[in-house]
């Protein structure tokens, strides 16, 4: 009778534990999204200034440190559970980690020299640097890890 | 005396010779190196970098072993190194022109689509003739091309019919066609519609609906049917995608086309690439 009781008990409360994972799972790729949404904002912002778009120079290296703080935290975007529902991450991130892990250090490296270029404050060796890094980092993880091209 | 005369004749008879067939061999040699330049310049037009090099696992230049996965199966690209053994080195010029022209191997076997002859049919003579030349003085890589792995309903034997019916649909580009810079490179060497163009049930390109996007491949629309596509950017915004990946809300591009850009649209020179852009507004 306890038995039944406790699996009856479990039975009630298995699909709220299986909803509030899933919500757990949405609110990381919603977060992972909007860090993103930040990344390429940061990044448009620079290139509006080095192409001389937009007049305050003193503007990059706000965007360079914010871009700093958000690749910090790249690696904790991809929890296990987070590769289902409205991502447009590849499967492969979870299915290699240890690939996609060096993936993510080649990206931080590309930071580092983009960082080291914008601290010259000479905005052609920030420009060329920008389109580096973007390349490396980045285009890098999109060109393996990204499922979706945009419309 | 006599003898020293003799050997100092001989010898400036010897440099007299060995600079005359240098002079006679420069114009051969420049030739050549016209050749191999303008050749590299169509394999990277064409791309054919990125789908025969397993870049993903670190494979050889050229040596294939790209799995490409389609709704057919998993296609592996072959091996097109000069290696005789597992690549192309023992292929006539001739054979490479059929594969490219027709789509046959040099034993006369149908290539599947997924090589885009469909697409370089209409290459001109010429850039196939380059290209075979640059091809065969790539560094050979021996390493078997391993088989495809398809549906059961895909079968070589069927594709005698499925060319057939799809030159009829999809012909070779005329000369004026091919005069047209723009629509060469997009149509021909850069062979977008080969993703970018939907297809029907039996894989064929739908003409009708030509660049409008291929959902399967998630491939964008690029006609002015897509408020939110090529359309909507200015000419610079359009090359800085084709050039860095970049798109103009500071994204950067994935998936197949990263490859497209890194391996090919990036080196493009600036009349090409003025050419492309132009040939992409004028998409209907």
């Amino acid at each position: 009778m306890k038995k039944t009781m406790l699996l009856l008990a479990f039975l009630l409360i298995a699909p709220t534990l299986q909803a509030s994972e899933d919500f757990e799972a949405e609110g990381i790729i919603k977060y992972r999204k909007a860090v993103m949404t930040a990344i390429k904002g940061h990044n448009l912002a620079i290139k509006q200034v080095v192409s001389g778009k937009f007049p305050n120079h003193g503007q990059i290296s706000y965007h360079v440190n914010a871009l700093g703080d958000l690749f910090s935290e790249l690696d904790s975007l991809f929890p296990d559970g987070s590769d289902f529902g409205k991502t447009n991450a590849k499967s492969e991130i979870w299915d290699e980690p240890e690939k996609f892990s060096k993936t993510v250090q080649k990206s931080r490296q590309a930071f580092q020299t983009f960082k080291a270029a914008a601290a010259s404050g000479d905005l052609k060796t920030t420009g060329k640097a920008l389109k580096a890094f973007g390349k490396g980092s980045c285009g890098l993880c999109h060109k393996t890890y990204k499922k979706k091209p945009k419309k | 005396m006599t003898g020293g005369r003799a050997g100092v004749s001989r010898f400036a008879r010897s440099v007299l010779a060995g600079l005359s067939l240098w002079l006679f061999a420069q114009p051969a040699l420049a030739t050549q190196q016209d050749t191999l330049a303008r050749g590299q310049r169509i394999f990277i037009l064409a791309n054919c970098f990125s789908c025969h090099t397993d870049s993903e696992n670190d494979g050889q230049p050229l040596a294939g072993g790209r799995e490409l996965k389609t709704p057919f199966g998993v296609f592996v690209t072959p091996n097109i190194t000069p290696d005789p053994s597992s690549g192309i080195g023992d292929w006539t010029e001739q054979q490479f022109l059929l594969a490219l022209g027709e789509g046959l191997s040099p034993t006369g076997e149908h290539y599947f689509p997924s090589f885009p002859y469909t697409a370089y049919q209409s290459m001109t003579r010429r850039d196939m003739r380059d290209l075979y030349a640059y091809l065969m003085s790539r560094q050979p890589v021996v390493q078997d091309n391993p088989p495809h792995r398809l549906q059961w309903f895909v079968s070589r034997y069927l594709l005698g019919g499925w060319k057939a019916v799809n030159r009829w649909l999809n012909p070779r580009l005329t000369a004026e066609q091919q005069a047209d810079r723009g629509y060469y490179l997009r149509a021909a060497l850069g062979h977008c519609q080969e993703c970018h163009t939907p297809r029907n049930m039996l894989g064929m390109l739908d003409r009708e609906r030509d660049l409008q996007g291929n959902e399967m491949l998630e491939a964008p629309d690029l006609t002015p049917r897509n408020q939110q596509g090529i359309a909507d950017w200015s000419d610079d915004e359009l090359e800085e995608f084709l050039r860095d990946g970049l798109y103009p809300d500071g994204d950067y591009v994935g998936g197949h086309m990263a490859d497209v850009v890194e391996h090919s649209t990036q080196h493009w020179s600036e009349q090409d690439m003025a050419a492309l852009i132009a040939s992409l507004r004028a998409i209907p």
